[in-house]
């Protein structure tokens, strides 16, 4: 615990030196840390900046999402054709 | 409602629904029906449903691409997946419409059914890849 509060009281030290050297004050600095997250925010500079990886996964995958791709649009078209012919059968 | 759009099915059916919404509307203002209204409504919307379906899917790669321009690489070939199978029906569709009845392969299953049928297909597809590329 001492050497904690050792090393918190030469950091201090060490910012009381440096900050007025540059004319900065611990709030201004704490206001300028906020602003610079904020424009990474803005310019999507996180850790979990999500890309879309499909070209980047095994063939396998990617053959698998085309193929189920494939089967929910068949299954789409099956439905609406479906259900032109119920309806076109009920009118004629 | 945001719900149902994390869904393959609802992918592949809502691009339909601007379709939908034109025909009706054309069919209930615009149009001027004179005979049989059965026979009015399949030489006016069913043959010809087949190019309205493709435009769309081809509407939707395009709004894709602007609206993932932002997001750097391999855009292109996210693109050439998507714009695949409306491409494709489209050649396979032209066939069908111009070139069946050349071969006398005259009925309404070749030359109207048959195109309706790739392009909503592909309409679909497209559709839910716009998706899982999005993810």
């Amino acid at each position: 615990m001492n050497d904690q509060n050792e090393k918190q009281i030469a950091l201090e030290a060490v910012l009381n030196d440096i900050l007025p050297k540059h004319r900065i004050s611990g709030s201004e600095l704490a206001e300028t840390i906020h602003e610079v997250s904020k424009a990474a925010d803005r310019a999507h500079i996180t850790d979990e900046y999500k890309t879309n990886d499909f070209l980047e996964k095994p063939r396998r995958k990617k053959l698998n999402t085309v193929l189920e791709a494939a089967g929910s649009s068949a299954l789409a078209t099956a439905g609406v054709l479906a259900a032109v012919w119920a309806i076109l059968h009920a009118l004629i | 409602m945001i719900g149902i759009l994390d869904n393959k099915i609802a992918a592949a059916l809502l691009p339909l629904l601007p379709v939908m919404l034109a025909a009706v509307f054309k069919f209930s203002v615009i149009d001027d029906v004179n005979g049989d209204p059965y026979l009015h409504i399949f030489s006016n919307y069913v043959v010809g449903a087949w190019i309205d379906v493709l435009s769309i899917s081809l509407i939707g790669a395009i709004a894709w691409a602007y609206a993932s321009a932002g997001h750097e690489r391999f855009i292109a070939k996210e693109l050439a997946i998507i714009v695949a199978a409306p491409m494709l029906t489209l050649v396979v569709c032209v066939f069908f419409r111009l070139g069946a009845p050349k071969m006398n392969w005259n009925g309404d299953l070749y030359v109207v059914y048959i195109p309706l049928c790739l392009s909503l297909f592909s309409l679909a597809f497209s559709s839910v890849m716009i998706r899982e590329l999005s993810k």
